[in-house]
């Protein structure tokens, strides 16, 4: 029992930077401490530095002696080829770019749900807490890395909000299940830093105020359909860690998203007749919301790959979207005219209001391999009583 | 790095920009080795790791004016080497169903090259070395670029949020992370190896 509080109360991360000696001195100390007290951070530590001396003693690879030549050589072609049609800047980060301003149009209005905007003031509005700017949204989008360019973007970006209870262990529990499921990440939002880390960093947005709410981290991921299915499941059955789950995809989405794509419409419908009173459907949208989340009972919470087959729980979810999310949304749309591809991409957003048959079967037709892109956004679930999301997992009717 | 390179580099920057091929040559053999052995551990292959070194050198070259000096050139160079390898796995994906790292390698048409074992890799065994491969192919991309990147490349984490653009907090916990993952992906290689010697 000593143990476990004692490792509940230590950061772990703290071991594989002392193995690595980037530890300041104080934090040397402490680990130092720990060391001499736990065992199991002992074992933890020795483990990982078993690991690092396996890394290091790979075999060491080189490349060809016509290797120099060959770089000269294209790159005197480059150059050439360069002047011959001038420099016209570089595509790079669009995508990126695309994916976030969708978050911030978002954000706009999710984040926000105690003030109420119209239209032409939320186009006037500035950031509040817990909220981004477009323009400094843009900023971190700019600061991503560089050579990821429009023409490999994906398609279509899923856009999938989650309320975590506690941040920081809700990320952790997000990055087990993202392991878990074998899904990369491609790129993510920094984690807050220490004020000597903050200074350091170029271009680096400033922060909210102490009492502003953490800020969301993003979390961008490609992985196959099949994945983030079972992503989405793993996460809507962790009711302890991840409070709340939804998501935008297009309307003439080809993702294997039907069953995801119910739940979304509920939602919205019931934003029509919401303003910022809860909106559930518990009842007949049940059943597609069970299906689509349906979790399998007692299974080993660190390890959870999720399949429908093994389902025996229904799912019950509460949603509330403020009213007039959608048009508020093409309003914050039209601020963001002159990026093509991303309004583009918003307007379908918009318009996603209802999905055709066509699009439904479109949907079916993918393939569960596809690689598709989702943006996780994450914040802390600290939505009003009134407005907030939650999703229970409670036994099936069928008493199993 | 040893502690005058970064001078030495700076130099030949300024000579490469003043007009000076030879000076580029230079970089390239200073730093094509150790950037190739990289690429090899994040892409797999060996083929794959020449194509997007050279495409990063050249790049390099292409960009040297934009190259501020106020970081090294070899974090510079690869950064955008990152990337490149980054944007070289999504395309292979998108392509379809492409060889694996771990098909690659048992085809055997890509299986890299012990050109210049260590002593420390002497003294690992054969299958070792293969199940350290196996595991660090069955890890995400960015988790396999940062291990490669501290362990294999010894990159401190200040650089290492250099090149890959992160704050250092970000490295350590994603290092953090990317070694559990790998230490259970060992496990499981071991376990199931057992499993079937029996």
């Amino acid at each position: 029992m000593a143990d476990t509080e004692l490792s509940d109360a230590f950061d772990d991360e703290l071991l594989s930077a002392y193995v690595d000696g980037e530890l300041d001195e104080a934090q040397r100390a402490l680990v130092e401490q720990r060391l001499r007290d736990d065992p199991r951070a002992r074992q933890l530590a020795s483990e990982l530095q078993d690991l690092s001396e396996t890394l290091r003693a790979l075999p060491r690879e080189q490349v060809g002696k016509e290797f120099r030549e060959g770089v000269l050589r294209h790159a005197e072609e480059k150059m050439v080829s360069v002047a011959s049609r001038g420099d016209r800047g570089s595509l790079s980060r669009r995508w990126v770019w695309a994916a976030l301003a969708i978050a911030a149009a978002l954000i706009l209005t999710i984040y926000q749900p105690e003030v109420v905007v119209e239209e032409q003031q939320l186009a006037k509005a500035k950031p509040q807490a817990g909220g981004r700017s477009v323009p400094e949204l843009r900023a971190r989008a700019e600061n991503l890395p560089e050579e990821s360019s429009a023409a490999e973007a994906a398609e279509e970006v899923v856009l999938v909000h989650i309320a975590l209870a506690d941040i920081q262990t809700g990320r952790q529990r997000f990055d087990e299940l993202l392991a878990s499921n074998r899904i990369d990440v491609e790129s993510e939002s920094p984690e807050p830093e220490a004020p000597q880390d903050k200074a350091k960093e170029v271009g680096a947005i400033a922060l909210s105020s102490p009492e502003a709410p953490p800020e969301p981290e993003f979390v961008l991921v490609e992985a196959s359909a099949a994945q983030i299915e079972n992503l989405l499941m793993a996460c809507s059955a962790d009711t302890k860690n991840l409070n709340s789950l939804s998501f935008e995809t297009q309307n003439d989405s080809r993702l294997p998203v039907d069953r995801w794509r119910r739940l979304e419409r509920k939602g919205r419908a019931l934003a029509k007749t919401s303003a910022r009173a809860p909106s559930s459907f518990e009842a007949e949208g049940v059943g597609s919301a069970a299906k689509a989340l349906a979790v399998t009972s007692g299974q080993d919470e660190a390890k959870s790959t999720f399949t429908r087959d093994e389902s025996n729980q229904t799912v019950r979810q509460e949603a509330s979207v403020p009213r007039g999310r959608a048009t508020r949304l093409g309003s914050d749309l039209n601020r963001l005219r002159g990026q093509k591809k991303t309004t583009k991409r918003l307007d379908a957003l918009v318009d996603g209001e209802e999905s055709s048959v066509g699009d439904r079967a479109k949907a079916q037709q993918s393939k569960p391999d596809a690689q598709i892109r989702v943006l996780f956004v994450l914040h802390r679930a600290e939505l009003p009583s009134d407005s907030a999301v939650d999703i229970t997992n409670k036994k099936a009717a069928t008493g199993k | 790095m040893s502690d005058d390179v970064p001078i030495e580099d700076a130099q030949l920057v300024k000579a490469v920009i003043g007009g000076d091929r030879d000076a580029f040559g230079m970089l390239v053999e200073r730093y094509q080795d150790r950037l190739f052995n990289t690429l090899v551990r994040i892409l797999g292959s060996r083929d794959d790791a020449g194509d997007v070194a050279q495409e990063a050198f050249v790049q390099a070259f292409v960009k040297l004016k934009t190259f501020r000096g106020d970081s090294q050139f070899y974090t510079w160079l690869y950064r955008i080497a990152m990337n490149m390898a980054l944007s070289h796995r999504r395309r292979g994906r998108r392509r379809g169903p492409s060889v694996s790292l771990e098909a690659a390698k048992d085809s055997g048409g890509d299986e890299p090259v012990d050109q210049n074992p260590g002593p420390d890799a002497r003294l690992m065994g054969r299958e070792r070395i293969e199940a350290v491969r196996l595991a660090l192919s069955k890890l995400g991309d960015q988790h396999r670029q940062i291990l490669v990147l501290r362990e294999m490349e010894g990159f401190s984490y200040d650089a290492i949020a250099e090149i890959l653009h992160m704050p250092v907090g970000t490295v350590r916990s994603r290092l953090f992370r990317a070694r559990l993952v790998l230490k259970e992906e060992l496990k499981t290689i071991f376990r199931d190896e057992v499993d079937r010697t029996k």
